[in-house]
Order: C-alpha cells, then sequence, then structure tokens
C-alpha cells in the first residue's frame, strides 16, 4: 500500500482513502443495489403516479390540502430524526433516498401485496373475518417487509455509513415517514371523504393524535434490528444477532398489529355520545401506541448512551496526538461546544475554516468508531483515519494562514508566470 | 521538488489555487501573492483580500506584521527528523493544531511536533502549530488521492467549499470528476458477484412478498362455492371466498369482506344495456356524496350470450363523518325475455383492480334466462 501511494509527482504523499473518511452518497454507480434501488423506484414511481393522479381526480382541492397539512408533518420529523443521530448524521443523499422508498416503493408494493394477501385471506378465511383481520394480519407483515428492504437497500448501497444502530433507526424512521406522509394523503381523500372538514378530522385523528405512534416507530425499529445484524459481526455471536434483529423487527411488526387489529379497541360498536368516542378513542390510541413508543426511546437512549461511552471511552486514547488535542474532548462531547466552536472560527477564520473543522469534528468521531473495532493501536485503518485527521488539520492550518504549501507546485499555470514575476 | 526539500524556504513561485476561492488560480512570487488571478483559462488582475484591505484601512498585510519571538523557541524542531515525511510518508505526522476550547491551545502543538518557518507564518495567521500543507486532495482514479497535485487534464472545481477542498472533487473543464466518496465505496466495495446475489435476494424476495398473494389467491380460489339464485332469471356461482351477505326478492348482495357485489334483477322490456346501464347510474348518484366520475360505456357479452353495457364509476359513498371513496362497475344485461339484470360491483379505488377478475368471471359465466 505505501509503495502505491509513492506515486511519481511533484508531491508524493499519496494517501489511501480511509474507508471512514469522506460520506458516501447514494450515488454508488458501481453498485449492483444501486441500480435495483433505481429500477424499483422507476417501476414503482409508475404505481405511485396513477395513484396519486387518481386521489387529485376524486377530490383536487383535498388533494393539496392534504399534502400542505403533511408537510407541517413531515418537515419537524425529518428535522427531529436527522439530528437524533448526534456523533455521526447520515449523509443526505442517503437519507432522501430513505424517505423516497418510504414515499414510493414501500407504499405501491404494499398496495400490491396488501391486496393480494387480503385475497387470500378472505378466500381461506371468508370475507367477514377478512373485513376484520386482514388489515392486521397482512399489513404488517407486508408493509414492514418493504419498508424494511428499503434500509436493506441504504446497507447494500453504503455499508460504511451503518455504523451502528442508531444509523438503522435513522434510516428507517425516514422510510416510515415517507410511507406514512403518503398514507395519510390516501386515508385523507378515501376515507376521510377528501373535503376541508374529512381532512382537518383525519389529520387530527392520524398526525396530531397518532403521529408519534406510527410507521416512524415501527420501521425505526426494523433500521434497528437490520442494523444490529450488519453492525455487530465480530462483536456478537451470530445467534445473539438473529434473536436480537429479529426481536426488534417482530416488536415492530407486533405493534403494528396491534394497532390494526380490533384488539384494545375500546369503542363500543352501539350508538355513543361524540363525547364519549372521542376519550374512547383517545384512550384506545395511547394504549396501542404508548408502550412501543416508550421501547423506542429506551432503545434509543441506550443507543446514544453506548454512542457517547465508545466515543469518550476511545477517543479518550488519542490525546496528544492527530486525533485528539487537549481542550478537545469536552467540545467533541457535548453537541453545542462543537456548533459554538466552529461558529467562533467562523468569526475568526472565516467558512472554508469553519467547514474544516466541521470536517475535523466528523472525523475525530470516526476516529473513535474506528479504535472500537481495531484490533491494535497501529491498525492500518487507525493510521490511514489519523492521516487523514492531520491533513484535515494541515488544510485547517492552511485555510487560516493563506499561504501555499511549502515545496508544493501548483497545477499547471496558464502558459507560465506573469510577465512581472519571471520564474526563479 | 520534494516535499522535504521544500521544508524551511519560502513556497516556490507559482500558480496556486486562489485562497479567497473567488478565481482558481492566484500566483504566489515566493513570498506574497500577487494580483494576477486564472478563471477559466483567462488571465486578469485582482488585488489580494489583505491588500484590499490593506489599502482600504491602511493595515499591514500579516506577512508585515512582526513576528511572535516568544513564541519560536518552544517550535524549534528537536525531533523534526522523525516527523520528516519522507520517513514516514504514510500516514504523515507533521505538527498538529488544536481546536479545542474554543481558542488554540497556545503551544502544545509545538510540543508535539517540530514547528517549521511556515508554521511561523501560520502561527502569525493565528494558528499556532500549524504547517501548512497540502492545499486539497485530488482524486486519482486509481483510487487514490494525492494531496497537493492534479491528475492530468484536472482542475480545482469551480465552485470551492470546505467539503471540496477535502474530499478532492477535481473537475475536467465541463465536467465534475470522481469524488473521493465514491472512490473510496468502490475501494471498500466487496465482490461484485457477492453484491450482485444480495440485491438478486432482495428482487425475489419483492416478488414472492409482492405477487406470491396472487398466485396463492388463485390457487386458493379454484374450488368454487354453491350456486346462487337471484330471482328466477339469474343463477351465478361465486369463487370461493364470496359469500352472501345479504338477500332479498330479485337481489343479492355478495361479499368477500373488501369486495362487493350487489346483483339486481327486474322486467326490463324494451330497454337497452345501455340504458339500464343508466338507470343504475343515477341511482348511484343519488346516494353519492359529491359527484361521480363515470367512462365511456362499453359493450360486451354476458353469460349466456346476452348483450352487456359496462360502465366504470368513482365517487364517495357513506354516511357523515364515514364517507368513503369507491370504484366499481355496473354491468348491465337485457335478456330476451325482457328481464334486465344489473351487476354492480365496487371496492376501494386501489383494491379494485384485484377484484374485478372475480366479478368478471362471474358476469361471463352467469346463467341469466
Amino acid at each position: 500500500m505505501a509503495a502505491r501511494s509513492q506515486r511519481p509527482g511533484p508531491v508524493t504523499r499519496g494517501l489511501r482513502v480511509p474507508n471512514w473518511g469522506p460520506k458516501a452518497s447514494l450515488f454508488q454507480w458501481r453498485e449492483p443495489a444501486f441500480w435495483g434501488y433505481v429500477v424499483l423506484m422507476l417501476i414503482t414511481g409508475v404505481i405511485a403516479a396513477f395513484w396519486m393522479l387518481s386521489l387529485l381526480l376524486t377530490s383536487p382541492g383535498g388533494f393539496v390540502l392534504s399534502w400542505v397539512l403533511m408537510l407541517f408533518y413531515l418537515l419537524p420529523m425529518f428535522v427531529v430524526i436527522y439530528f437524533l443521530d448526534f456523533y455521526d448524521r447520515e449523509p443526505l443523499s442517503l437519507v432522501f433516498a430513505a424517505l423516497g422508498w418510504g414515499m414510493i416503493a414501500a407504499t405501491s408494493l404494499s398496495l400490491v401485496g396488501n391486496t393480494q394477501w387480503d385475497e387470500v385471506i378472505a378466500r381461506v378465511a371468508g370475507p367477514d373475518f377478512a373485513a376484520t383481520w386482514s388489515a392486521a394480519l397482512t399489513a404488517p407483515i407486508i408493509e414492514e417487509s418493504f419498508k424494511g428492504i428499503g434500509v436493506v437497500l441504504i446497507y447494500l448501497i453504503a455499508r460504511r455509513e451503518m455504523n451502528d444502530i442508531m444509523d438503522g433507526f435513522v434510516y428507517g424512521a425516514m422510510v416510515g415517514l415517507g410511507f406514512t406522509v403518503v398514507e395519510d394523503v390516501h386515508y385523507f381523500i378515501g376515507a376521510f371523504g377528501g373535503t376541508i372538514e374529512g381532512i382537518v378530522a383525519g389529520f387530527f385523528w392520524r398526525v396530531v393524535v397518532s403521529g408519534l405512534y406510527g410507521h416512524v416507530i415501527y420501521t425505526g425499529l426494523v433500521g434497528m434490528g437490520i442494523a444490529y445484524f450488519v453492525t455487530r459481526k465480530g462483536e456478537a455471536s451470530l445467534g445473539k444477532r438473529w434473536l436480537v434483529s429479529a426481536g426488534l423487527i417482530l416488536s415492530a411488526v407486533f405493534a403494528h398489529f396491534l394497532w390494526n387489529s380490533p384488539l384494545l379497541n375500546l369503542i363500543p360498536p352501539e350508538e355513543t355520545s361524540a363525547g364519549l368516542l372521542i376519550l374512547l378513542q383517545l384512550v384506545t390510541i395511547t394504549l396501542k401506541g404508548v408502550p412501543f413508543l416508550a421501547f423506542l426511546v429506551v432503545m434509543l437512549v441506550l443507543a446514544r448512551r453506548r454512542e457517547r461511552h465508545w466515543l469518550r471511552k476511545s477517543i479518550e486514547a488519542e490525546l496528544g496526538g492527530p486525533g485528539l488535542q487537549p481542550g478537545e474532548l469536552a467540545i467533541l462531547m457535548d453537541n453545542k461546544e462543537r456548533r459554538r466552536s466552529r461558529n467562533e472560527l467562523r468569526q475568526r477564520a472565516g467558512p472554508v475554516a469553519a467547514g474544516l473543522l466541521g470536517q475535523l469534528q466528523k472525523e475525530q468521531i470516526k476516529l473513535a468508531m474506528i479504535r472500537t473495532r481495531a484490533a491494535s493501536q497501529d491498525h492500518p485503518d487507525l493510521q490511514r483515519q489519523r492521516a487523514r485527521l492531520q491533513e484535515l488539520r494541515n488544510q485547517l492550518a492552511y485555510a487560516m494562514s493563506g499561504r501555499p504549501p511549502v515545496g508544493q507546485v501548483g497545477p499547471p499555470g496558464p502558459g507560465g508566470p506573469p510577465a512581472a514575476y519571471p520564474q526563479r | 521538488m520534494s516535499w522535504q526539500q521544500g521544508s524551511g524556504q519560502s513556497p516556490a513561485p507559482g500558480w496556486y489555487p486562489d485562497p479567497s476561492r473567488r478565481f482558481e488560480q492566484r500566483y504566489w512570487d515566493g513570498s506574497r501573492w500577487t494580483e494576477h488571478v486564472v478563471r477559466q483559462g483567462q488571465r486578469s488582475v485582482d488585488p489580494p483580500a489583505d491588500q484590499r484591505a490593506g489599502q482600504r484601512a491602511g493595515q499591514a498585510r500579516p506577512e508585515e506584521r512582526p513576528a511572535q519571538p516568544e513564541r519560536q523557541p518552544e517550535r524549534q524542531p528537536e525531533r523534526q527528523p522523525e516527523r520528516q515525511p519522507e520517513r514516514q510518508p504514510e500516514p504523515q505526522r507533521a505538527a498538529v493544531p488544536g481546536w479545542g476550547a474554543g481558542q488554540p491551545p497556545q503551544g502544545q502543538a509545538a510540543a508535539q511536533a517540530p514547528a517549521q518557518p511556515q508554521q511561523q507564518q501560520a502561527q502569525q495567521a493565528g494558528w499556532p502549530g500549524a504547517q501548512p500543507a497540502g492545499v486539497a486532495a485530488a482524486a486519482s482514479p486509481g483510487g487514490q488521492i494525492q494531496y497537493g497535485a492534479y491528475p492530468p487534464g484536472y482542475q480545482p472545481a469551480r465552485r470551492l467549499s470546505a467539503r471540496n477542498l477535502v474530499t478532492g472533487r477535481y473537475a475536467i473543464p465541463g465536467r465534475v470528476g470522481p469524488s473521493v466518496a465514491a472512490i473510496a465505496a468502490t475501494a471498500e466495495r466487496p465482490p461484485i458477484g457477492k453484491s450482485l446475489v444480495q440485491t438478486g435476494a432482495v428482487f425475489a424476495f419483492i416478488i414472492v412478498l409482492a405477487l406470491g398473494g396472487f398466485a396463492v389467491a388463485r390457487i386458493t380460489g379454484l374450488p368454487k362455492e354453491a350456486p346462487v339464485q337471484v330471482g328466477t332469471a339469474v343463477r351465478i356461482t361465486p369463487p370461493s371466498g364470496w359469500e352472501v351477505k345479504e338477500s332479498e326478492e330479485g337481489a343479492v348482495w355478495l361479499s368477500r369482506g373488501s369486495a362487493n357485489l350487489r346483483v339486481v334483477t327486474g322486467p326490463a322490456p324494451d330497454t337497452s344495456p345501455e340504458d339500464l346501464a343508466k338507470v343504475a347510474l343515477d341511482a348511484l348518484r343519488e346516494d353519492a356524496r359529491g359527484p361521480l366520475l363515470v367512462s365511456d360505456p362499453e359493450s360486451l357479452t354476458a353469460g349466456g350470450g346476452h348483450p352487456a353495457s359496462r360502465v366504470a364509476y368513482q365517487g364517495q359513498f357513506g354516511s357523515e363523518g364515514r364517507v368513503t371513496i369507491v370504484q366499481g362497475e355496473v354491468t348491465a344485461v337485457v335478456a330476451p325475455s325482457g328481464t334486465g339484470v344489473v351487476f354492480d360491483a365496487w371496492s376501494l379505488p386501489e383494491i379494485y383492480p384485484y377484484e374485478e377478475g372475480d366479478v368478471h368471471k362471474m358476469i361471463e359465466e352467469a346463467e341469466i334466462r
């Protein structure tokens, strides 16, 4: 590797690209999974387009109102999910890919799959049973599978971006968020009538009251399960990886099943006053949703605690080297301090320097993650990451000094030096 | 000229990426930035930022500021030899600037690594212990990055940003070159065969899950339910899963949960199937909450070879607060005996396309007298 890096040239400080260095984007042209993602999105995009067109033709005003209202759910949820990954935020192209998968592919595939398997249930168990239980029996399996496939594809496209279960949660929750937005638009027009009153009522029940309990939780858990399996190689036994992953995925399927099933429904079949009906509906939703939301919160807290513990323990050993300088650890462990340090540098040295500092901080966290897996202090991956940090520090210094590097010749100029400056 | 040869002396004169990022290159005369700049191969003149600021405010340029002698002794490179890149080319351990506590740790970096003259310059610029190094990482097709050197034909991307500076996105004029990120991902990619198998497995899983139900439904739908008599003129044989939900004189409502078929019979002498379909649609319009979208009528042949007319519709039905969008089809048949039969099938719009096969089959095989 060292020999390969010694390329002829004015400066031969070649450096093999570290695996954990720059962020991977969605566009991995040589990766079959990327093209698989593209093909599936194109095919399902046609289904989704016809589906949306039918909703638009049914109620044009309702269609627009539904999307406008759902933006008020989509945007804040997107921000919250994206920033939950405190230490290692995911590349935006991959995050949007997950969101798009949930909005287009997962919904369209679920539409086809649910209908077919509903029919099987109706044929096997009868129409009355199907009318009551189809949604509970088919949707959790079909929809969680198709949504989970989105997380799997993201992993296959950019494996190194899946570092821990928190990453799996982010991608999974983004898929779930996209799914729930499109599904809700469908419900607003299909089930709530597409009128202004109906859409507002639908928004209240499906977003205001239930917005925290639905697909974001389910697919977040599925994503955590997938991430646990693929990121704990060598750390946990195969049996444990299967067990924990299956447990997380099945908990999502069970939460979805419970939500769709008539179980725990407190609403009586007979005529009831509107006030009591609303109260019972609220209690039902809370009973079905809160336990799984709490479970997810506990899992996220544990994941973040684990990341924080990782970070501190592993990066401490780098103190004094290019990975970590005195005084940096306290800032690195505190998001507000990290932001404050960048702002301070932006004022002092400009946006390029501040951007480099942001990169440096991210790469320090990468270094900490690599340390948790490296077998020795001089593992090649560690060496590469330290070298990358060194280069970042050098670039940061250059960005502040405003001088070209000594001994390095710039790219070929436009036909020699200016007349006033003959080449020395 | 090697990196080591450059140590201890001023950077060589030449064209370098413009530190202000406003131009592609700016000329360094060996001691200071000049006003000569290049953009898209065209030379022009632009005073450096420090000169402009100095002209405006009468300030001295940074390199004209007095050095800080009290810092220089602690930066003498006692350990310099072991830090030389030629001895440790990968990774190169140069001086380590810190960023902690909101301001650089004065002198700490120097204790970690030797200082060089250009570090002093950097120090004057406000960053102690810094060793200016490669301006950017240029991605080469081989998956390596070379600092400070550009692959042949490559120039810095026009829109330089902090990320570009780091990831080394360079461009052949008119075309953005490969980013380091893409190359890195390629470098860590598993064998293509394994990737193909994994992606293929995902596709297979999708096909089984999405279309497996179709196959299973066809298999489970083979056995048929007992024939259902509607009035005296119609007899239909529903596929498996369809059951009679309601029955009255001359009318039957069949359902299989997510789909419905109501069959109504009655005398319709001297009436065409098209007119009978219109009558049925008028009745539906009265029930609908809002407009009813209808297709053009389609002529076909129903059970027993009788002429029939079919119209698709979509609308909203239900009571206040429980309105549902519905898609369906009205198929009207008039037997030679004068008996009119209306088949009204409906379901949720996203479901109906999968139900119409059963419905059409029942109508085609219906015995109509």
